[in-house]
């Protein structure tokens, strides 16, 4: 049974792709209102994870409830309610950016006048308004992934599912992609924020999951996990415990690799 | 013409879930990604050149209708124009089926959006009805109507030629759509335009090839011991036989 304050509950989640095996036995529940950040090195299944809890995949065995939905059989409810902000920044390339966000407005039935008004107020807030008409082909990944963020908050979702959001964004953009987020937070939203990125986690999350191979490693605030680890830093954390080596030997063998003979 | 086909289907299948809404969203989506030539550059066809060709299939369409002077009997006849007929359609559904259905970037464009299943597939349908209806109206409209001239065709011969020419129209475009599915696993995305062009001057040659094949296939059918060819199993076949229904016997007999 979830806790019944959890926005996410996934018990014993099991996926493969074909015979390779990404997740194994995943269990844990993410409360109304948390940020939690997952962590994990490339291929652990963070985006797998998100993929399952967005319905986007079906779980091969184990129970997956996102605002009280069960998962896969009521996932269209479900991404009625989420926002989505995926890793890949695949989008219609020769929609504009206008064209896009009324696509995704009108998918989720939001009135034309409501939408008109958060279409302009995140296009203006990202700095894309001159560019709302232009192609979405000849946009810069970085202008790419604010469409799809503002594709992801234009509904006004609960649950916020955040899968590498900084990716190619600009310094200004980035901060207040940081700041939005932060905002939300303190608005009472449940936000899932998959990255690579240490300083992002520490600071907005509450929570962090540390995923390796498709197991759970670590659970618990940063400041728990670095006080049970006894160290200074969430990356020094990760490191611990998902083996990762540090990086100097192998800047020395790149080095070596390149001196001359 | 497209509203008013998605209205309608739109009342068929709700019952099965499709949302009203959605459907006419999607449809339109996949109109302006077909105009804007979303995945094969410049061979998509765009409104304008889909009315052009539609007018100019009007010309085939009206020579078919000559053969419904002629002295054959009408499950040849369907046979002949329902094959011109998709034959000419093929070339333009080659691209227009690619268009919307084999977006490389769509899984991650919708598959997080909340639309049902069955919303996605029949607005993907309904899209490919609308341009198949639209480009049929011209090249099989006229010989269904010329086929009453026949003497075994029925009142509603009109309507069973026109039926069996979408569905086949329909099926031409799923079939275009699985080979280029094909093509995609071993061809990179950005060769998939050379690919189309490939197969509609294949398409364009083929009765040619068709042609050349028929003394070969004369010559064959006079030896004794090979085993008579059954042409049951085309398509073709299928869709004809469902043209004269209920009317003459089909010009090649299904088993």
């Amino acid at each position: 049974m979830p806790p019944s304050d959890a926005a996410i509950h996934v018990e014993d989640l099991c996926f493969s792709y074909g015979a390779t095996d990404v997740l194994h036995g995943l269990t844990f529940s993410i409360g109304r209102g948390e940020v939690t950040g997952l962590l994990g090195p490339n291929g652990a299944g963070k985006s797998t994870t998100i993929k399952i809890l967005t319905g986007i995949l079906e779980a091969r065995s184990g129970c997956v409830e996102v605002d009280g939905l069960r998962l896969p059989g009521q996932s269209v409810e479900l991404k009625r309610r989420i926002g989505y902000v995926p890793e890949a920044a695949d989008l219609y390339e020769s929609l504009s950016a206008q064209e896009f966000l009324e696509l995704c407005g009108r998918l989720h039935d939001l009135d034309d006048r409501t939408l008109a008004a958060r279409i302009e107020a995140l296009l203006t807030s990202f700095d894309l308004i001159d560019q709302r008409l232009a192609a979405l082909g000849s946009y810069s990944k970085g202008m790419r992934q604010k469409v799809l963020i503002s594709a992801a908050l234009l509904h006004n979702p609960a649950i916020v599912f955040l899968d590498e959001p900084l990716t190619g964004l600009d310094v200004e953009s980035a901060v207040l992609v940081k700041s939005l987020l932060a905002a939300l937070a303190t608005q009472g939203r449940t936000i899932v924020y998959s990255s690579h990125v240490f300083d992002v986690v520490e600071r907005i999350c509450t929570r962090v999951l540390i995923i390796d191979k498709g197991r759970l490693v670590a659970d618990g605030s940063p400041d728990a996990l670095k006080t049970q680890a006894h160290e200074t830093s969430l990356e020094a954390v990760f490191r611990d415990l998902t083996d990762a080596e540090s990086a100097e030997p192998r800047v020395a063998q790149i080095l070596q690799g390149l001196a001359p003979r | 013409m497209t509203p008013a086909l998605v209205r309608a289907i739109a009342v068929v299948t709700a019952p099965f879930g499709v949302d009203r809404r959605q459907l006419a969203q999607l449809v339109q989506l996949f109109g302006a990604l077909g105009e804007r030539k979303e995945v094969t550059g410049a061979l998509g066809t765009d409104r304008q050149a889909l009315q052009l060709t539609s007018m100019g299939l009007l010309i085939p369409g009206a020579l078919m209708c000559l053969l419904a002077l002629g002295s054959m009997p009408l499950g040849e006849y369907d046979l002949i124009t329902l094959g011109i007929s998709s034959m000419l359609l093929l070339v333009v559904l080659v691209v227009e089926a690619s268009n919307s259905f084999l977006n490389p970037a769509e899984a991650t464009v919708l598959a997080h959006q909340p639309i049902a299943g069955a919303t996605y597939f029949t607005a993907k349908l309904t899209y490919l009805l609308a341009v198949v209806l639209r480009l049929e109206l011209t090249v099989s409209g006229p010989p269904s109507l010329a086929g009453l001239l026949k003497p075994e065709a029925r009142w509603f011969y009109p309507l069973t030629h026109f039926g069996s020419a979408c569905l086949a129209g329909i099926f031409i475009a799923l079939m275009a759509c699985a080979l280029f599915g094909l093509l995609f696993r071993v061809l990179p995305a950005s060769r998939l335009r050379s690919a189309a062009l490939w197969m509609q001057l294949l398409v364009t040659l083929s009765p040619l090839l068709f042609n050349v094949a028929r003394p070969v296939r004369r010559a064959l059918a006079t030896v004794p011991w090979l085993p008579h060819v059954d042409l049951s199993f085309l398509p073709i076949a299928w869709f004809s036989a469902l043209g004269v229904i209920g009317q003459a016997p089909p010009a090649i007999p299904l088993r």
